[in-house]
């Protein structure tokens, strides 16, 4: 019990505390196959994800973080009083995928569940959330099936949505009564990378609208959804702290999760692309935060170990502040440098493998003016079968080609094992491709 | 058709006048002089009329005491050309008339009545024109700034750099801003932080007609006209080789300084004008904090934002500028072209960005963990984290002029106009450019100007504008766009006893062609949404205004006017956010022409002491195109679209382009006096007023946002003809309907004073010694009209000196 309370107890103090821990527990979304995920954010690196860190602070196995005991699934704590918007309101936890953990404009959304609990800390136990009062969440609007583009049906507007105007309930409200309002709301689209990066807005309120509510944790439920995918993510819980102090919110999330020890390890983690020199969060730039890191992690002599390879830019087995340097000359984003043309890179792909399940993503295929997407399955030697195929918008700036005639499928650069390949397959006939030339290439289009 | 000599002499003395710019009152009674014993009888009542019209112009721009002074020299021509039509012999003596005149019957006129002195009938109703001395003292950095006394004017600022006038409420796309005629063509429309790509410091005369001038000007004009005229063309053959005129002045708010200067030079019919300014300033000193916190706390949720006193950050600024222009002058034609180039770099005070320091993208929970940052200052250090916004402008111009005075019997003159316009501006934050607006216009009129009958003047003229638009960048919410307009349009007055009657007609058609087929809004998950290929409208306008003079000193006006406007590209087109003014703005091409209905009573009184001017107004608009708030926020960084947002500071509202019926009300009024009279000068007090409300017709009757609040206040001035002195009180009232969601501003004490004084040197030149103290209580004044009041108030306690050489 003493473990536990102090494990607690530490995660608690270290949400509570800004200037201790600000690194926000962001869910981290991917996909495999047809399903999408959410998990905990663990890689390293990522701007808001440091759990690996929290879990070695705490001397812990690594995974040991909160589930909720009974169902397994996984907690997400936020604080309605940690941002300057205010108390009772909070744009977290964030939403974030890496690169390639999803597909190049993959729309997720969430879905609400269940009904909104409440930890009263006089009576130190779950219930239902008092009467009348609600956590309403604000989503995305614009992927909405409601949204219309079409400004001959918004008199003229150039957007609008169904009623011909915007009077769409954009909110999610959860309440002791259940899920009321719009139950799916967009998170956000991927970029072409197929990152994701984004926070919502939760309010604690009433009935009325006006923001306030008892102290004490709120919990509410949901799971995520994709445009692009059929399964669902696990449902997942967010426990919110409102006025409680660091051993009260503890309190309330023994209350719902067990032993650390009891705790499942996580699923597996999703396949992590390899970097870009000096992107070190992995977010598919160079930016500012990236030359942060690695000052820090120079500031504090950390030595290069596997997990954190990406911080030694220059790769002469040390990370320093010559590193930082490094970065900072190559960091593309804007207040650093802003490239005119933005150069072919690694990310520029338009082809992923993924050697564990054998499937060939083809974002984007151009056969003659059209493009497509389509998806492959290794089944033999050599030979991949097409499992699913439509038509889709140019994505990329070097596109897989098909030469419709010859069936010759050209592949510039896939991406797989941490290595990119320049690849020739050839219709066979019957939806399958024959691979009939593969040769590495280098990290960076010519 | 041949003329006869004596027609030829005539249109010859008109064309002088014309030419002459009516230098000084006794020009004009000297042609007046001799052009009337040289005319024939049928032709000298219309002679008489075109004398008092150049007369009268002429008056209204003097002091009451010259007025009055030169009031009696027209008296006493009026007798001696009655006389001299008694007594054609001493008068056919007159030096310079034609041989051929002697022959003519002029003993056979008979009086003229109408000649004598009537009140001074200022061709255009709600019109004051700023020249001289006066124009010379309220020059400033802007436009805006420097009629911002005028009355039914303000000054739509966006911190110091941007001052665009707003006339009786309107401005952007309501208000026609001209530069001897011709459109400025900047982007002052677009966005309230764009400046008006004109330097006050040039202006020779700055003409601001009050309500709807569509008929000449077209629909832009639906709010007022404000004109500009530099005289870069020469109009006139130079009278010296060389002449000219050197200023420089000093401000010690921000330790400004402004210098310009112009050269005229010329021979024979050539003439050239040549010009340049250059204008610096240091960052606004003002009286408080910068950022209203009590504005940010309340509207934004935002407490310890990082605020500064004693100034504005980042609102220093550089001009710099030229011209050139050359004329050929014949005897009754004259041809000119110009060019120019304005140089405009500015910074807009913090606001719109950056103003949370907690949020960095996350590098604000990194840094404070950072020791040594040295090395990385230029990516870490604060102009990085909480960069400068930033707006280079430049403009181009080539502007071409004509005038063919007295081509033929009943025409007056032909006219023709035309600018191109090259502007650009690129706005730069922490250094980098993110977007590139362009606006390459080209615009065009000819203008007829008939007398065809004795009592009956007017104009004919075609107009046209051939726009191209894009916006490049990260702030490109507005796709790029070709416009086209082509307007022809008439006016007329006709005069009857006291009675004028004006009245004009103007027929408008607009093409609006947006060149992509398709709108992506960037990094959202918003379907792109497609446009249509093109936009066409068509506007009638008509205008008319009595005028009756019931007693020699006493004029009452009355003026109607119907004019349209069509939408403007970005009231069409737009999609996307607008982080100057915090918006996100949805566009709508079914808009319909916005119609303006304006009834104006003006009341005009001159005596030898006293003279008053009252007007009030009330203008009921149809179709009024405005920003309709959805109720929805758009999240900056994360591009997307919600309800609400938990920072405020981070979201923009959306507004969607709507119409609504509005109406505006309100009045101006002046009463000048001549206290008292004393051998080293006269006292004289003015006190002055105005006031416009404006609000929906329909629905909940909201207040349409950014009016001026009403204004009052009192100057006393002393001084003769070589020296002024003067002290100006303005009370600013509390602006209590500032429009929903927008927060009201409080009332102020505005003080100033100002002194001048002469100095002949004979010969050499005339050297003018001024200087200026604005804001002398150093007061905290948010202006009602500017988008970033809560951001920027009006700059602190200032004091310019400066001198003025003419040679």
């Amino acid at each position: 019990m003493t473990n536990r309370i102090r494990f607690y107890l530490l995660i608690v103090a270290l949400l509570l505390n800004q200037a201790a821990f600000s690194q926000h527990l962001d869910v981290e979304v991917w996909g495999e196959g047809n399903a999408v995920f959410a998990g905990y954010c663990r890689t390293p690196g990522v701007v808001g994800c440091d759990l690996g860190k929290l879990a070695q602070t705490l001397e812990l196995p690594a995974g040991a973080l909160p589930k909720e005991s009974t169902t397994g699934k996984l907690i997400f704590l936020a604080n309605f009083r940690d941002l300057p918007g205010g108390d009772f309101r909070t744009k977290n936890p964030g939403f974030q995928s890496i690169q390639n953990g999803l597909l190049p404009n993959e729309l997720v959304s969430y879905r609400a569940l269940g009904a909104l609990k409440y930890w009263d800390p006089a009576l130190s136990s779950w219930g239902n959330s008092p009467h009348g009062i609600q956590i309403t969440l604000f989503g995305g609007l614009e992927a909405s099936a409601e949204v219309l583009n079409d400004f001959s049906k918004c008199a003229g507007q150039l957007v609008c949505f169904s009623d011909g105007s915007f009077g769409i309930d954009g909110s999610t409200i959860f309440s002791a009564e259940g899920i009321l309002g719009n139950p799916e709301l967009v998170v956000d689209i991927t970029n072409n990378n197929g990152i994701l990066h984004t926070h919502l807005s939760f309010f604690l309120e009433n009935q009325q609208g006006e923001i306030g509510g008892p102290v004490g944790a709120y919990l509410v439920e949901m799971q995520l959804i994709s445009n692009a995918r059929f399964f669902p993510s696990e449902p997942f819980l967010i426990l919110f702290n409102t006025g409680l102090d660091e051993a009260a919110f503890a309190a309330a999330l023994v209350a719902l999760a067990g032993k650390p020890s009891d705790i499942d390890p996580d699923p597996p983690r999703p396949i992590l692309p390899v970097s870009i020199p000096g992107d070190v969060d992995l977010d598919s730039d160079v930016d500012r935060i990236d030359v942060a890191l690695i000052l820090l992690a120079a500031q504090n002599n950390e030595p290069v170990n596997p997990g954190n390879a990406m911080l030694d830019v220059n790769r002469d087995g040390v990370i320093d502040r010559s590193d930082a340097s490094l970065a900072k000359d190559l960091c593309t984003l804007r207040l650093c440098n802003i490239p005119i043309i933005a150069p072919a890179t690694v990310l520029n792909v338009a082809a992923v493998y993924d050697q564990n399940t054998g499937i060939l993503n083809l974002n984007d295929i151009q056969a003659s003016n059209q493009h497509y997407r389509a998806q492959l399955q290794l089944k033999d030697e050599n030979i991949f079968v097409l499992n699913t195929v439509q038509i889709d918008k140019p994505r990329y700036a070097i596109p897989v080609r098909y030469d419709i005639e010859s069936g010759i499928l050209e592949i510039p650069s896939v991406y797989t094992h941490g290595k990119n390949f320049k690849a020739t397959l050839r219709n066979i006939g019957d939806d399958k491709f024959r691979l009939e030339h593969l040769e590495e290439i280098g990290g960076v289009f010519e | 058709m041949r003329l006869d000599n004596s027609t030829i002499y005539m249109r010859r003395n008109i064309f002088l006048m014309y030419s002459l710019k009516l230098k000084d009152f006794e020009s004009i009674h000297t042609y007046y002089i001799r052009t009337l014993i040289e005319r024939k009888e049928a032709s000298k009542r219309h002679m008489c009329n075109r004398f008092q019209k150049l007369s009268f112009r002429y008056l209204s721009n003097r002091t009451p005491d010259a007025r009055s002074r030169q009031h009696q020299i027209l008296a006493g021509t009026s007798n001696q050309a009655i006389a001299t039509d008694k007594k054609p012999s001493n008068s056919a003596q007159t030096k310079g008339a034609p041989v051929s005149i002697e022959n003519e019957s002029v003993i056979k006129l008979e009086p003229i009545k109408v000649i004598g002195i009537v009140p001074d009938q200022n061709p255009k109703p709600n019109t004051s024109v700023l020249k001289g001395r006066s124009l010379y003292l309220q020059q400033s950095d802007t436009l805006g700034q420097t009629l911002e006394t005028e009355l039914g004017v303000s000054n739509a600022s966006f911190g110091p750099g941007v001052g665009v006038p707003v006339i009786r409420g309107l401005t952007g796309s309501r208000v026609r801003i001209l530069q001897n005629g011709i459109g400025t063509h900047d982007a002052t429309s677009l966005s309230p932080d764009h400046a008006v790509a004109i330097d006050p410091l040039f202006a020779e005369e700055i003409k601001v007609m009050r309500g709807p001038e569509i008929v000449r000007y077209g629909g832009n004009a639906i709010g007022g006209v404000v004109d500009v005229n530099d005289q870069r063309i020469p109009e006139k053959r130079a009278k010296k080789p060389i002449s000219g005129s050197v200023e420089s002045r000093y401000d010690t708010n921000g330790d400004g300084t402004n210098s310009a200067f112009k050269l005229n030079m010329g021979k024979d019919q050539l003439a050239f004008n040549l010009g340049g300014f250059f204008r610096q300033r240091g960052d606004t000193q003002i009286p408080g904090k910068a950022i209203d916190e009590t504005f940010a706390e309340q509207q934004l949720g935002l407490t310890g934002i990082q605020n500064v006193s004693g100034k504005i950050p980042n609102t220093d600024s550089k001009g710099t500028g030229g011209f050139a222009g050359v004329s050929w002058v014949g005897n009754n034609v004259m041809a000119g072209m110009s060019v120019s180039h304005t140089d405009n770099r500015y910074g807009i005070p913090k606001g719109s960005h950056n103003l949370d320091p907690s949020h960095l993208g996350g590098l604000e929970t990194i840094l404070p963990r950072l020791r040594d940052l040295t090395g990385f200052e230029d990516i870490f250090g604060p102009q990085a984290l909480f960069p400068n916004i930033r707006i280079n402008m430049q403009q181009t111009r080539y502007d071409f002029k004509s005038e063919w005075y007295a081509p033929m019997r009943g025409i007056e003159s032909i006219s023709f106009r035309y600018g191109l316009v090259d502007y650009g501006h690129t706005e730069v934050e922490g250094g980098s450019p993110f977007t590139k607006f362009k606006n390459d216009v080209g615009e065009g009129r000819v203008e007829a100007r008939h007398n065809a009958l004795p009592n009956l003047t007017g104009t004919f003229g075609a107009h046209w504008i051939d726009r191209k638009f894009s916006a490049l960048g990260v702030e490109t919410f507005v796709p790029p766009t070709k416009q086209q307009s082509l307007g022809f349009y008439t006016t007329q007055d006709y005069t009857w006893n006291k009675w004028i009657v004006r009245g004009g007609l103007r027929f408008e058609q607009a093409h609006v062609n947006p060149s992509a087929s398709e709108l992506k809004l960037r990094g959202s998950a918003l379907p792109p949404v497609p446009l249509p290929n093109a936009l066409d409208y068509q506007a009638l306008s008509a205008s008319s205004a009595v005028q009756w003079n019931p007693l020699p000193d006493v004029a009452l006006t009355l003026t109607l006017n119907r004019g349209k406007r069509p939408p403007d590209i970005q009231e069409l087109l737009a999609l996307g956010p607008h982080l100057s003014t915090r918006s996100f703005e949805i566009g709508n091409v079914q808009l319909k022409n916005e119609t303006v209905n304006m009834a104006d009573f003006g009341f005009d009184w001159k005596s030898e002491r006293i003279s008053a001017r009252i007007n009030g107004y009330y203008n009921r608009t149809d179709n009024y195109i405005y920003l309709r708030n959805t109720g929805l926020v758009y999240e900056i960084d994360n591009e997307v679209i919600r309800q609400r947002c938990v920072s405020d500071s981070e979201c923009v509202s959306i507004f969607a382009y709507d119409q609504r019926n509005a109406e505006f009300a309100g009045f101006e009024s002046r009463i000048d006096a001549t206290l008292y009279k004393m051998p080293r000068g006269n006292v004289l007090l003015t006190v002055f007023s105005d006031y416009v409300r404006g609000r929906f017709v329909n629905g909940d009757r909201d207040d349409v946002p950014r009016m001026p609040p009403l204004r009052y206040g009192a100057e006393l001035g002393f001084g003769n003809s070589l020296w002024t002195t003067a002290l100006r009180y303005t009370r600013g009232e509390t602006q209590t309907h500032p429009g929903k969601n927008e927060t009201s501003t409080g009332g102020y004490h505005l003080l100033t004073a100002t002194a001048d004084y002469q100095i002949k040197t004979g010969t050499w030149g005339d050297l003018w010694l001024f200087a200026k103290a604005h804001n002398l209580l150093d007061e905290e004044i948010r202006n009602s009209v500017s988008f970033l009041r809560n951001f920027a108030p009006e700059p602190g306690r200032s004091f310019v000196f400066g001198l003025r050489a003419s040679f």
